[in-house]
């Protein structure tokens, strides 16, 4: 067979395996907030030892980005979200099933800094010295920032803070850089500072200015396994489900 | 938060200009060290000319940030003289992108020079011109074609620096947003407009380079030259 | 620029390798010229073009000496080795050597200081009008043809009042009709600029027409050095002198010749004719 033949049939053969590898049975997929990294394992092997339920694989990412991957088709059987708006978007578009939209946990937007960093709160953030950057995340598209937009701008100071800021693509971004002393402060979720012992907690958003911050979950119209995902949000939100959460540092859902 | 749509634009044509600059005239020398010269170690300059190239810009960026974070070796030493941080700044995406765009400039600008025909050269000593004079009034004009589609590439490559530009400058709007970064952040928005706007602007930046680059190359201006008996 | 009337145009030894192994070539040459044209004539790869390389200071020969109207360019004894650019020799190599990115006029123009560069220099006109090419003075060199291009070549080398001009075989592909002009430019230009040069051939005509010393050259030795008729002996083995001849029909009538040793000067008042024998195959010029 010619050179030219021979890598036409391997470019065949190749092409119809990813068509065939699309068909096969996958797993059961989520998209979760990167928020939900340390809890969400724990949560599925407790659901998956319990009813003997398949794998399931989880994609972490920003919300927006993630609500993003929805709306363009990919193969996501259940979202679960930091915010309610990017799951309403989806309800809004015809995407999600809103009859299984339901609230998961909740949790406390906290601002962190680099465990020899200075000492501010997050009234006092102006006080830090000029050219010390404060790291959120995108307001555009992780909850995050949106709640630290939120909580910023009822203390009156979002303006003033304006120049400071710099944008992580989400959460897990957000605490590299603090982590990394490139920034003085950050705002993140209680969750995520408990792991790391070169952040740590500066301040809890707890107060009349502070947003809350809840977590929201719904199953993807359409979805191949999509009762099976259905199953695990109920789970997630059963007794057993919410003492995994609580023991990661999660409130309780919303009812 | 999504600011002035412009910016990023301006921004980017800004810093990719910069960074040309920062690593055009070094870039060029490299590029006739490496074609007129053999000396120990040429294999070695040239193995860590290209490494930028092949390097993922992710590596690239987590590099810059260990060696000019706060806490690396440079970083500390340039707090410590100047009290100038690198990280999150402007200038850090100028140093992303000509870092970038530098194996691109040398390797496209190398053989315009070495095709310089070396008649031209010793003409030029005979006349009196000292080395530097040579450079500047005999190869550079004689490769000028070569020289002037490395320059171009390069800006082609700097301006739609990506991985490392997101690590090193970060993404503050309204200083280091530049439209690759943008871009990204209106995607995951969900703000499509915005991002087919800066898609759109990069994709007519590479294409110009693409249609203008190959008509500059060292082939094409022999061709011109050609002698017509 | 130029020495005092007593010194020498030049004069030089040469021994330098170039190459390793198999490749490996040794020039050993004794060069000496009071004023005028010194050709060095010999077969292609004789080393005649390495010479006018180590005369220029392109390459550094391992021993010997250059001394340039009186002046020492080089001196393997005590180290002194001017770099080319502060040599005072003009280069005019085989190939085209024309920067493309400039006119006519502004190559020949283009060793002289940036004032005289800029305007329409009177000087450079003259160079110009006198190697024939004033008209092609804003002619870009991809346009010229071949003599034309080195007609810009000799005269830019001439602008900068060098203190001695080397030619490598710059003739070698014009044809031959085109060659007794430029050999006739050639020495009018070097007479009037008062410039003395050395000049690489492996063609016996050219170097008869040119040259006012030889020097021959065998695999890498200068063997041998004398005036022209002598050394170039070999390829005119038979030489007439006559009174003076007629038209004959298709042919020639010499009146009152006979044959002269070759080599030998010419009589006054006779007519001088230098037979010349094609020269062999291999490595031969483009005539038969």
């Amino acid at each position: 067979m010619s050179m030219r033949a021979r890598a036409a049939l391997v470019l065949l053969v190749f092409t119809a395996s990813l068509a065939r590898a699309g068909d096969a049975p996958r797993a059961v997929t989520l998209a979760a907030a990167a928020s939900l990294r340390p809890v969400l394992p724990e949560v599925i092997e407790a659901f998956r030892g319990d009813s003997g339920a398949p794998a399931i694989e989880v994609s972490y990412g920003a919300s927006g980005a993630l609500r993003a991957q929805v709306e363009a088709g990919a193969p996501i059987d259940a979202v679960l979200f930091a915010s309610p708006n990017e799951v309403d978007a989806l309800v809004a578009k015809g995407l999600v099933d809103p009859s299984t939209r339901r609230s998961i946990a909740t949790n406390t937007l906290v601002l962190i800094g680099p465990r020899q960093g200075p000492a501010v709160r997050f009234d006092s953030l102006a006080s830090l010295p000029p050219g010390e950057r404060i790291a959120i995340g995108d307001p555009r598209s992780v909850p995050a920032g949106r709640y630290a937009q939120q909580a910023l701008t009822a203390l009156g100071s979002w303006d003033a803070l304006a120049p400071r800021f710099v944008l992580g693509a989400d959460v897990a971004g957000v605490l590299a850089i603090v982590r990394r002393g490139e920034a003085a402060a950050g705002i993140v979720y209680e969750t995520d500072a408990r792991p790391f012992d070169d952040v740590r907690v500066l301040d809890r958003a707890t107060g009349a200015w502070a947003p809350s911050v809840e977590l929201v979950a719904a199953v993807v119209r359409g979805a191949p396994r999509s009762d099976e995902a259905a199953r695990f949000l109920a789970f997630a939100t059963s007794p057993r489900g919410r003492s995994i959460f609580t023991a990661h540092g999660f409130g309780p859902p919303r009812p | 938060m999504s600011g002035d749509p412009l910016f990023p634009i301006a921004l980017s044509l800004r810093v990719a200009a910069l960074a040309v600059a920062l690593v055009g005239p070094p870039g060029i020398a490299l590029a006739w060290l490496q074609a007129r010269r053999r000396y120990p170690g040429r294999a070695l300059v040239d193995a860590l000319v290209l490494l930028p190239l092949v390097l993922p810009p992710t590596v690239v960026g987590y590099l810059l940030v260990v060696y000019f974070g706060r806490h690396g070796p440079i970083g500390r030493a340039l707090d410590a003289l100047f009290g100038a941080r690198v990280v999150f700044t402007p200038a850090a995406a100028v140093v992303a992108s000509a870092i970038v765009a530098l194996p691109l400039l040398v390797k496209t600008a190398q053989p315009a020079i070495e095709a310089v025909p070396s008649e031209l050269e010793e003409v030029g000593r005979s006349l009196g011109l000292g080395p530097t004079a040579l450079f500047a009034r005999v190869t550079l004009p004689a490769a000028w074609q070569g020289v002037i589609a490395a320059l171009v590439l390069a800006f082609a490559r700097a301006i739609g620096e990506f991985g490392a530009t997101l690590m090193f400058a970060g993404n503050i709007p309204g200083r280091t947003n530049t439209m690759p970064l943008e871009l990204y952040a209106a995607w995951q928005a969900g703000e499509e407009g915005r991002a087919l706007l800066y898609a759109g602007v990069l994709s007519g930046v590479s294409l110009a380079v693409v249609l203008l680059a190959p008509r500059l190359a060292p082939r094409a201006q022999a061709f011109l030259e050609r002698p017509r008996s | 620029m130029k020495a005092g009337a007593a010194a020498q145009a030049l004069e030089a030894r040469l021994e330098l390798r170039v190459g390793r192994g198999a490749r490996a070539f040794a020039l050993e040459a004794e060069l000496s010229l009071e004023r005028g044209v010194l050709v060095l004539f010999g077969p292609s790869g004789a080393g005649k073009s390495l010479t006018l390389r180590a005369l220029a200071g392109l390459v550094r020969p391992e021993r010997g000496f250059v001394r340039v109207g009186g002046e020492s360019l080089f001196d393997a004894a005590t180290g002194a080795d001017a770099p080319p650019h502060r040599r005072g020799i003009g280069w005019v190599p085989q190939r085209d050597s024309l920067f493309p990115f400039c006119s006519a006029a502004e190559n020949v123009a283009f060793g002289l200081p940036r004032a005289r560069r800029r305007q329409r220099d009177p000087q450079v006109r003259a160079l110009l009008e006198e190697l024939g090419i004033a008209a092609l003075a804003d002619a870009r060199p991809a346009s010229l043809s071949g003599g034309e291009r080195q007609r810009v070549a000799l005269a830019r080398a001439l602008a900068t009042g060098p203190r001695l001009l080397l030619l490598d075989e710059p003739f070698a592909s014009i044809d031959r009709a085109g060659r007794g002009e430029l050999w006739r430019l050639l020495r009018a230009a070097l007479d009037r600029h008062r410039a003395p040069a050395v000049f690489v051939t492996h063609d016996a005509d050219e170097a008869l027409a040119l040259a006012d010393r030889v020097v021959r050259y065998e695999r890498g030795r200068s063997v041998e050095s004398g005036p022209p008729e002598r050394i170039l002996a070999d390829a005119y083995p038979v030489s007439l002198d006559a009174e003076g001849w007629e038209p004959d029909g298709g042919a020639l009538a010499l009146r009152g010749a006979r044959l002269v040793t070759p080599g030998a000067p010419p009589s006054p008042g006779r007519l001088h004719l230098a037979l010349r024998r094609p020269p062999p195959r291999a490595g031969g010029s483009d005539d038969a």
